[in-house]
């Protein structure tokens, strides 16, 4: 009878280890040879069909494959790329030349028609990347090196809005279909894709005829960890070059195994917003009085570890709308102030007050609603936490009308200020806690305003308009960005939680 | 016996039938999937309305329960909202992943539990049988995630015998069956050791010494199977766990498992992933048990179904 036992359990892991073998790829070796790198991420990528998913971690992925119409940055910039230049033939016609020469993996020329599949695709996707090129409502190739596209009324953020599109192929697109494509991506970037065994590694080799020259490293390894604790485990034993999203506490490890670590501030901001309908958050004095209640440096230094900027504008610097520091009420940690401003109100004695917020999705998330609701107390504000996940947190703040406050977060996909605009502060967007008929006004005029000296004049104003006059969120910080980094690997991160392969260096 | 296995086959239908009521409803309640993926991008209420359309979200919930079940009958649960590809074969694809660590952690359970509770009960105040009984409470009242994470820094970390996370390779298997195993050997080898101390006062065990066997036999051929069965109850448990919640350690060890998969899928709002996965981890229990239950009747010949 034993016997027949450890005959059964042989045979069952025999059969299953067969199974179980990785199929596509052989088995790992990660950042051995020279040439070769390993990027861990967090989660696993979804798909490589950026009409589907946008996901940062598949997205980093993504921007290797795959050429950009026009290359943004996260301080705002453009650059030209795949398009060599953009001009507005009248307020809703663009007119762009389109590179010669350039080729998909697979052969196929990108030229104009590909663009115009691309933007089709995109309004077509039963995905995230549906939402962002709605607004173009009709595409023409002119001839191969030029398109026409018109937009639903006269939109200057265009071009940077087409740095988010990727352009794909259109034959090879439509020859395999979506879903094939998200697994099989053909692009025009200097890694092409070579396997995948999803949940487990991801790997893209270098483009031998990339239009730009050939990247310097032969193969790339993306490969998920959920656990940031063994993300920091694979960079000491050298399974890992690049680890992506480290907390603060996991740092004095990675320094202590001798790799490096590099901190970049971020875009993304954190901030608390308030449901203005309430008393006595109505009352602007209340909220106010709650922003001098709050010591950001102390959020930032104590419970951070300093890995944060201080923020008092909702605009990131150098995006277009964006104040000089003087022009915009900073408020300062000032419990004194606070009080007096609460009395002012007629809640001198303090109130009751529900914190919504997440947990372990941004940096320290429950700590800094703890530290929140601490420094609130201090000045009477009695705050009752509650704590979710985030996709309940989102679930909520979108769809019910949440008392209180919430502890809430935003990092922009497409460098132009109309995004955050109307993520936030526009009546007709998901989000309706800080919307108002001016608010209104003034990014809808934005929106429109060709002219970026206008547009400029606009937005600071909206900028003064939600700090000085509004106030309706606490203004708190940029959170940074923190990874580990192997010895070998020459790299600056993005502030936009990019891992752009063309400016990785293997030494 | 034909019977009796068709009456079990119709109570688990039944039961699929309400699991899949009762995670159709949980997700109702979990919310919209579209205002997670479309939030802050600044997305108007109908173009969340058209992405509601495309995925067939817009019709009221009752209509969706009965097309996720007319698929179930087919076969086919439909689309994952994030992957773009069909949600079964997403889930089946780590089913060997699952599969393997289940088989390999409880293989480790066994090939310790069994000695260990074979010696303790045999010589209940011998060394093993003490050491035994510190492995267990250990083995039990470690949680996972803590013995996971020690286990990386000390074998991956310092010693640099395994790797720290991944898939692909025998080596990669070690450190998250272990972890994985050590609860289900402290709770097999307790059990095993006062069902057999149980069983061997028994008069037929008396009869057995008496007859002149020796104590390889007496034990192995005579006691060992009586007292097998509640360990049987107990491995067929652990084994349906498992496979529907060996979550934690997929997540510290990076090993690519339907839990792991489940869990993103929740995060992610993805109702035809989370369903897929729920369908198909209730479907394994159910046969683990019907399994279990058959090897009742093998063990002990006095159980008639």
């Amino acid at each position: 009878m034993s016997r027949r036992w450890v005959v059964l359990a042989l045979l069952l892991l025999l059969g299953l280890s067969g199974t179980g073998a990785p199929q596509t790829l052989p088995a790992a070796s990660a950042g051995a040879a020279a040439g070769k790198l390993t990027i861990v991420q967090g989660p696993e990528p979804l798909s490589m069909d950026p009409t589907m998913d946008i996901n940062k971690t598949s997205y980093n992925i993504q921007l290797g494959l795959y050429d950009p119409l026009i290359f943004a940055t996260p301080d705002g910039r453009l650059r030209p790329w795949i398009a060599t230049s953009w001009t507005n033939v009248n307020p809703t016609t663009w007119r762009i030349k389109i590179r010669k020469g350039v080729t998909f993996h697979n052969g196929e020329p990108l030229n104009a028609e590909s663009v115009a599949f691309s933007i089709e695709q995109y309004n077509r996707s039963r995905g995230e990347g549906n939402k962002y090129f709605q607004f173009i409502k009709g595409t023409k190739a002119v001839d191969a090196e030029t398109l026409e596209i018109t937009t639903d009324g006269p939109i200057p953020a265009t071009p940077t809005m087409l740095g988010f599109l990727f352009v794909l192929p259109k034959n090879y697109y439509t020859q395999v279909g979506p879903e094939r494509f998200g697994v099989e991506p053909v692009g025009s970037g200097p890694v092409k894709m070579q396997g995948w065994q999803r949940g487990v590694r991801l790997v893209v080799v270098r483009n031998e005829k990339y239009w730009r020259g050939v990247l310097p490293i032969e193969e790339i390894t993306y490969r998920p960890a959920p656990e940031a604790s063994t993300r920091v485990a694979m960079l000491l034993t050298g399974e890992a070059d690049i680890i992506a999203n480290i907390p603060p506490e996991q740092i004095p490890r990675i320094e202590a195994g001798r790799m490096r670590v590099i901190r970049q501030p971020s875009l993304r901001k954190l901030f608390v917003e308030f449901n203005m309908k309430q008393r006595p958050l109505d009352d602007v004095r209340v909220r106010r009085a709650l922003n001098h209640a709050i010591d950001k440096e102390e959020l930032i230094n104590l419970v951070l570890g300093g890995n944060a900027i201080r923020e008092i504008g909702p605009v990131p610097d150098g995006w277009l709308g964006a104040n000089p520091k003087n022009q915009l009420t900073a408020y300062d940690y000032n419990p004194a102030r606070a009080r007096q401003l609460l009395a002012e109100a007629g809640v001198g004695g303090g109130f009751q007050m529900d914190l919504w917020h997440s947990i372990g999705r941004y940096l320290k998330d429950k700590e800094i609603a703890e530290a929140i609701a601490a420094q609130l107390g201090n000045v009477g504000v009695r705050v009752n936490l509650q704590g979710m996940d985030i996709g309940s947190l989102v679930q909520r703040i979108h769809t019910q009308n949440l008392s209180g406050a919430h502890l809430f977060s935003w990092a922009p996909l497409i460098f132009d200020t109309d995004n955050l605009w109307r993520a936030h502060f526009y009546s007709k967007g998901l989000n309706q806690y800080a919307v108002s008929a001016k608010t209104d006004e003034l990014l809808l005029a934005g929106a429109a305003a060709l002219d970026r000296r206008e547009r400029q004049r606009i937005y600071s104003e909206l900028e003064r308009h939600v700090v000085n006059d509004m106030v309706p969120w606490i203004f708190l910080y940029r959170q940074s960005l923190i990874y580990g980094v192997s010895n070998k690997v020459g790299w600056l991160p993005r502030a936009d939680e990019v891992i752009n392969v063309r400016n990785l260096i293997v030494k | 016996m034909t019977r009796y296995l068709l009456r079990r086959l119709g109570q688990s239908a039944l039961v699929l039938i309400l699991v899949t009521m009762a995670v159709f409803g949980l997700l109702q309640v979990a919310g919209d999937p579209v205002v997670i993926m479309l939030s802050g991008t600044g997305a108007s209420e109908e173009q969340l309305q058209s992405l509601r359309r495309e995925l067939g979200l817009d019709a009221p919930a009752p209509v969706r329960y009965l097309r996720f079940l007319g698929g179930l009958l087919r076969g086919d649960l439909g689309k994952s909202l994030r992957f773009n590809q069909d949600a079964m074969g997403l889930v089946l694809e780590r089913l060997p992943a699952t599969l393997l660590i289940t088989v390999a952690a409880l293989g480790f359970a066994l090939a310790g539990a069994i000695p260990v509770g074979i010696l303790s009960a045999v010589r209940p105040r011998g060394a093993i049988s003490y050491a035994g009984r510190v492995l267990a409470t250990i083995g039990q009242a470690t949680p996972v995630f803590w013995l996971g994470i020690m286990m990386v820094l000390l074998f991956s970390v310092q010693l640099r015998w395994f790797p720290a996370g991944g898939y692909g390779t025998p080596a990669h298997l070690v450190l998250p069956a272990v972890a994985l195993g050590l609860y289900p050997m402290a709770r097999i080898s307790r059990l095993l050791r006062s069902s057999l101390l149980e069983v061997l006062s028994q008069d037929y065990v008396r009869t057995a010494w008496a007859k002149g066997l020796h104590e390889r036999g007496v034990v192995l051929r005579h006691a060992l199977k009586n007292a097998a069965l509640p360990v049987v109850t107990v491995i067929g448990l652990s084994f349906g766990a498992l496979l529907g919640g060996a979550v934690v350690t997929e997540t510290i060890f990076a090993w690519p498992g339907v839990g792991l998969l489940s869990v993103q899928a929740i995060y992610n709002r993805d109702a035809n992933l989370v369903q897929a996965a729920v369908v198909l981890v209730a479907v394994a229990f159910t046969i683990v048990n019907l399994l279990v239950d058959v090897l009742y009747a093998w063990l002990d010949p006095r159980i008639r179904y």
